[in-house]
C-alpha cells in the first residue's frame, strides 16, 4: 500500500517532494514510536537494546549496530528483514525513505541532536540487509 | 562483416581463461583487447574485481571496505560484513561491561560466543564479590593494625602516628599541647593475685574512664602492658592537670567487678607540655619521667613535668 501511495504521489508531486513526504512521515512515526514504545534513557546500549527488542517483537526488522560514535555523531545501522522493503522486487535505487525518517527521529529523540539518515544499501538493490548511515546535523 | 563460429569459440575460451585467471591469480589479469569489445564485460569485470578486493579485505581484517556493487553476491558479502561489524560493536559493548549482548546470526559461533559472555559475566560477578570481600578485609586489617585487641583503642604504633601529626601541627601553629602518661599501680600483683583475666578487666575499666574523660579532639592509646598515653591538643599543663586528676579520682573510686571479687585500682599519671624544640620522643619522655616521679612519691597521684 505504501508503494502504491508513493507511485501516485510521485506522479503528482515529483520524486524529490515525494521523498520529503515519506521522510517526514517516517520521522513523525519514529517520534511517536519513541514516545510510546521505548523507555527514555541516556545510555546508548540500553536504547539500542530496547529498540532491537521492540522492532523484532513487532516484526518491523532486525536492527544491528555496525558503528556508533555519539561524540562524532556518526552511526551506522543495518536492518534485516525490513518490513518496509523486504520481499519487494529488485530495482536500481534504495527505497526505504520512510525508514530513513523513522531512524532519524528515533536518534533525535534519544540524543536531543538532529540527525540526517541515508540508506546506502537496500534489499531492493539486491542486498540482504538495509544499511543506514546517520550523521548528526552540526 | 559476420563472425565465424570458430571466432566465437575462441572468444568464449578467452573469456573463460580471463575469468579463471581473475579467480586464481594474485594479480588480476589485464582485460584482453578482444574482450573490451564484448558488451557488458568491463562492468562484469569491475564487479568481480570489487568482490575479489572485498573478500581479500575481510580476510585480512579490514571490515570497512566499501562494496558499492549491487546484486545477490555483493549483497551476501555485505550481509557478512554487516554481521562482522555488528559483532565488533557487540564485543566493544561487552568490553565496556554490557553483558546482555548476545549473538544470534552466526550459527555455532553464536552459541560459543554467548557461552563465553555468560562465563565472563559470571567471572566478573565473582571478581566483584572477591573485591568487596578484599576491601572489607583490608579495612579490618587496617583496623587491626591500628588497634589494641584487648581494649579496642589505638595501639602504640597508631598513637605515635597521630602524635607525630599533632607535633607537626603544633610546630606550625604554635598551639599548646600536653601529653598524659598513665600507669596502673601494682598491676603485677593484681595479675598474680586474681589472674590475668582480672588484670585485663582493670585495663578495660581504665580505658572506659579515659574514653569518658576525653574530649572529641583528644586521642589516646595503650602503649603496652598497663601503660597508656593521652594527648590533649589545645590544652596547657594546668588544664591537663585537671583532666589528669579527674581521671585518677574516677579510677580510684571505680569498682572493678571480676567473678565474685570487687577490686579497686589506682594509677600514677605524668603530664608534660609541648615546648619549642620538642620532638615526640622528648615530649613523651618528660611525661614518662613525671609519671615515674608520681610512682616514686607514693603512687595514685598526678605529677607535672616542669615547663621551661
Amino acid at each position: 500500500m505504501q508503494f502504491a501511495f508513493r507511485d501516485v504521489i510521485e506522479r503528482h508531486m515529483g520524486t524529490e517532494a515525494t521523498d520529503k513526504i515519506f521522510y517526514e512521515a517516517g520521522a513523525l512515526a519514529g517520534k511517536e514510536f519513541y514516545t510510546h514504545m521505548l523507555t527514555p534513557t541516556t545510555d546508548l546500549n540500553e536504547f539500542v537494546r530496547q529498540l532491537q527488542k521492540v522492532l523484532k517483537d513487532l516484526g518491523i526488522g532486525i536492527l544491528r549496530v555496525e558503528k556508533a560514535d555519539m561524540e562524532k555523531g556518526e552511526i551506522i545501522v543495518t536492518v534485516s528483514e525490513d518490513l518496509d522493503c523486504s520481499g519487494l522486487p529488485e530495482i536500481d535505487y534504495e527505497i526505504c525513505i520512510y525508514d530513513e525518517g523513522f531512524i532519524s527521529a528515533l536518534l533525535e529523540c534519544f540524543s536531543g541532536i538532529k540527525f540526517t539518515v541515508k540508506e546506502v544499501d537496500c534489499w531492493c538493490t539486491g542486498d540482504r540487509t538495509c544499511r543506514f548511515n546517520a550523521k548528526a546535523v552540526v | 562483416m559476420s563472425s565465424k563460429p570458430e571466432d566465437s569459440i575462441t572468444l568464449a575460451e578467452l573469456l573463460v581463461k580471463t575469468l579463471q585467471e581473475l579467480l586464481a591469480s594474485r594479480i588480476p589479469p589485464k582485460i584482453p583487447d578482444e574482450l573490451t569489445k564484448v558488451k557488458g564485460f568491463q562492468q562484469l569485470y569491475s564487479t568481480l574485481i570489487e568482490i575479489r578486493s572485498a573478500i581479500m579485505a575481510f580476510s585480512t581484517g579490514d571490515l570497512n571496505y566499501r562494496v558499492s556493487s549491487k546484486g545477490y553476491v555483493p549483497g551476501a558479502i555485505k550481509s557478512l560484513q554487516a554481521a562482522l561489524l555488528h559483532l565488533t560493536w557487540q564485543t566493544k559493548m561487552i568490553a565496556s561491561g554490557d553483558f546482555t549482548q548476545r549473538v544470534d546470526f552466526m550459527g555455532d559461533f553464536s552459541e560459543s560466543f554467548n557461552s563465553m559472555v555468560k562465563q565472563l559475566e559470571e567471572n566478573m560477578r565473582k571478581l566483584n564479590i572477591s573485591n568487596l570481600l578484599l576491601q572489607d578485609f583490608n579495612i579490618q586489617l587496617e583496623h587491626a593494625a591500628r588497634t589494641d585487641p584487648l581494649t579496642g583503642i589505638n595501639n602504640r604504633g597508631y598513637f605515635s602516628e597521630l602524635l607525630k601529626l599533632e607535633m607537626e601541627r603544633i610546630t606550625r601553629y604554635g598551639h599548646a599541647c600536653t601529653v598524659l602518661m598513665l600507669d596502673i599501680d601494682h598491676f603485677k600483683s593484681i595479675n598474680d593475685t586474681y589472674g590475668h583475666a582480672a588484670g585485663d578487666e582493670a585495663l578495660r575499666t581504665l580505658t572506659s574512664i579515659i574514653q569518658e574523660c576525653a574530649r572529641k579532639n583528644d586521642f589516646y592509646g595503650r602503649l603496652g602492658g598497663e601503660e597508656f598515653a593521652i594527648t590533649l591538643p589545645e590544652t596547657d599543663i594546668h588544664g591537663a592537670a585537671i583532666v589528669a586528676e579527674r581521671l585518677r579520682a574516677n579510677l580510684e573510686t571505680t569498682v572493678i567487678k571480676f567473678d565474685s571479687h570487687e577490686l579497686f585500682v589506682t594509677a600514677s599519671i605524668g603530664v608534660s607540655q609541648y615546648q619549642a624544640g620538642d620532638t615526640m620522643e622528648t615530649l613523651l619522655h618528660r611525661a614518662d619521667q613525671a609519671m615515674y616521679e608520681a610512682k616514686k612519691n607514693g603512687r595514685n597521684r598526678v605529677c607535672l613535668s616542669s615547663v621551661g
